[in-house]
């Protein structure tokens, strides 16, 4: 468009200066013009008005050509601009909008970290500052706007778990995960919080800055606690059942040495109304009430573990040596049923890592399991298997084996469900308890039927790490 | 007492603890005792028969228990007394055992004075069923002698029929009746037609 009015004005203009200056010099006195045209003057002079004509209709007709052309100009241009004040009033709405939302989304967040206790905090790694939200404040029971940094921080952390979140925040400006849960104290009272926070770094791998979340957990971790305590009274409780089921072959076990140290008392009587009592006979009878002392309460100490109401800390666990102690308590019943029970146990096995209360549990559960798939009357051998083994190098395998009745497809589905039991006396919760601890200790339960007669019942457990085996 | 040194008394225990503290309690009164470890052992073992003999049995035993022994022995034959002993008794285990003839039923631990009286009826018990069986035996031996026509008139005899009638149920005289019937008496060696009756009742005679 440009090019187009330069093209058509010019000429136009040029013409006419052209037609100008020859009519000048056709109506200029003589001498203006060349020797030898003074006789076209007149001619000179009607080309020239003509020229000059043509020159203004030129410059006329162009100058509205133009002016047409800068009206279109003008209509373009208002509809852009018409299109960009509607764009930008789009923007502007946008705008508007977005800060509505952003708003909403601040009100929501404030909101969010009300209700679930999140505030969000930043540390200048240079200058050492703390910066907290409001929520963090309330969360570690502060006044809003008292001074921070990360020592006045850690001095709010509980004393026991001080060192360990100085240590993870060490580790975290070194690159590592910062995701971590702690106690923390408040005007006394004890909170849990869990943090979660990332360090940027510089380009050459300076720490600059941290920010992280903390979140107050106080409510979870209580009801996991309750949880905690309500699933050892549980499993109190079953073992418990367990003795119960257990009582009257223990009563039977009890009562041997019992009535051989009465009936060695009683023949120490007779003997000493002898005439001439027989010593050595006397001897050896007070050296087999020692011995039949020591029997039953070798099996009283048995029961007292089961009905313990503590567990043991938890520690490094010798499988084998559980299984061998669960079969001494569960001997007696096995031979009350005429059930024999063999033990195939691997040699060398690394410890597991538990509570050997609990894993002992589940042993007797397992086994009494066992036995109890033998009907009352069904037909020798009535045989249970205990085997244990290692599995790929970082697991151990226990299985309890049986030749009875088997489980079935259809009460496989519910085996593991509290309260399902296929036996009367049962309370339905052996095998449930059995699974939640052996998922306590990081292994699984299962079971199948056996390709011939019974079932089996395996779980695993994760074998010590080497590591934790050096510490 | 004067039961006691005739009288041997067999102790089966699975618990080694237990047969030794029975054994040396036993010996210290007097009597004369054999222990086993199992009622398998036990059934191995040959026995005089005729010597008065009372069992001491667990019974919860690997194996055969006391009380399947007890039906086993029933099913020989072999009238021992038994006492029971358990470490842990039920009282439906305890009727059963005893409906099947067991002396008594002690719970362990038990008293010295308990399992004397227990052994003392149990041999007691024992020696009548010796006598007893004894008896029965001496019974059949003499049954055995009477020729067939004289053990029909025994069963007619000890229904209480009158030499008349049976007469003329076997189709003959009165008199011959009465030879057979002397015959009878003297081969059975009764004394009198009550004793007869009796000993059929013992024999298991009867005219059905």
């Amino acid at each position: 468009m440009t090019t187009k009015r330069k093209h058509g004005v010019l000429p136009a203009l040029v013409m006419a200066c052209a037609a100008v200056l020859l009519a000048g010099a056709a109506f200029s006195p003589a001498h203006a013009l060349p020797a030898g045209w003074e006789g076209y003057r007149g001619w000179i002079a009607g080309i020239a008005l003509g020229g000059l004509v043509l020159g203004l209709l030129a410059v006329v007709f162009f100058q509205r050509q133009n002016g047409r052309e800068i009206e279109l100009r003008q209509g373009d241009l208002e509809r852009l601009v018409r299109q960009r004040t509607a764009l930008l009033e789009a923007e502007v709405e946008k705008g508007r909008i977005a800060q509505e939302e952003l708003a909403q989304s601040e009100a929501d967040l404030k909101m969010v970290q009300e209700v679930a206790v999140v505030g969000g905090w930043n540390l200048d790694l240079h200058t050492n500052e703390l910066a907290w939200t409001d929520s963090v404040y309330e969360i570690f029971g502060l006044p809003r706007g008292t001074p921070l940094d990360y020592g006045k921080f850690l001095s709010l952390v509980h004393p026991d778990d001080a060192e360990y979140v100085d240590r993870s925040w060490r580790d975290a400006l070194k690159g590592a995960r910062y995701d971590i849960e702690h106690r923390i104290l408040t005007d006394g009272a004890v909170k849990w919080v869990r943090q979660k926070a990332r360090v940027e770094f510089s380009d050459n791998g300076t720490p600059l800055r941290g920010s992280g979340i903390v979140q107050d957990i106080t409510g979870r971790k209580q009801a996991e606690q309750e949880q905690h305590v309500l699933r050892r009274q549980l499993m109190h409780v079953s073992r418990v059942t367990t003795a119960g089921e257990l009582t009257a072959a223990l009563a039977h076990e009890i009562s041997q040495p019992l009535a051989a140290i009465l009936a060695n008392a009683q023949a120490a009587r007779h003997i000493l109304n002898d005439e001439k009592p027989d010593m050595d006979e006397l001897h050896a009878i007070l050296e087999d009430i020692i011995s039949d002392d020591s029997r039953a309460r070798d099996m009283i100490k048995r029961i007292r573990s089961l009905l313990r109401k503590e567990s043991e800390k938890s520690g490094r666990v010798d499988i084998n040596q559980v299984i061998e102690d669960v079969l001494k308590l569960v001997e007696p019943e096995s031979r009350f049923r005429g059930v024999t029970v063999r033990s195939v146990l691997a040699q060398g096995l690394p410890p597991a890592m538990g509570d050997p209360i609990q894993m002992g549990q589940v042993v007797i559960n397992l086994l009494l399991n066992a036995m109890e798939a033998f009907g009352e009357d069904s037909e020798p051998p009535r045989d249970v298997t205990v085997e244990s083994r290692m599995e790929g190098g970082t697991e151990i395998v226990v299985s309890v084996r049986d030749t009875g009745k088997g489980i079935g497809e259809q009460a496989m589905r519910s085996v593991f469900d509290p309260f399902y039991t296929a036996r009367g006396n049962g309370l339905g919760l052996g095998l449930p308890i059995s699974r939640s601890i052996i998922e306590a200790h990081g292994g699984r339960l299962s079971a199948a039927d056996n390709p011939g007669a019974g079932a089996t019942f395996s779980f695993s457990l994760p074998v010590m790490e080497r590591k934790a085996q050096h510490e | 007492m004067n039961d006691r040194p005739d009288a041997e008394i067999l102790i089966i225990d699975d618990d080694a603890s237990i047969r030794k503290a029975l054994e040396r309690l036993l010996r210290s009164m007097g009597y004369r005792t054999r222990t086993f470890s199992s009622a398998q052992e036990f059934l191995d073992t040959d026995f005089q028969s005729g010597s008065v003999v009372c069992i001491v049995l667990d019974v919860k035993m690997p194996g055969m228990s006391g009380t399947d022994l007890q039906k086993e022995l029933r099913k020989r034959d072999l009238p021992f007394p038994i006492v029971f002993i358990t470490g842990h008794g039920t009282i439906p285990m305890s009727v059963q055992a005893m409906k099947h003839g067991a002396v008594d039923f002690l719970e362990k631990p038990f008293d010295d004075h308990a399992l004397v009286q227990a052994i003392s009826r149990a041999v007691e018990r024992g020696r009548q069923a010796m006598a007893f069986k004894r008896e029965i035996s001496d019974l059949q031996e003499r049954h055995r002698l009477l020729t067939p026509r004289e053990s029909e008139v025994f069963v007619l005899v000890a229904a209480g029929m009158l030499n008349k009638q049976i007469a003329a149920e076997l189709g003959t005289s009165e008199k011959t009746i009465k030879v057979h019937r002397g015959r009878v008496m003297e081969k059975m060696q009764a004394g009198s037609l009550a004793d007869l009756v009796r000993m059929a009742e013992k024999l298991n005679i009867s005219t059905s």
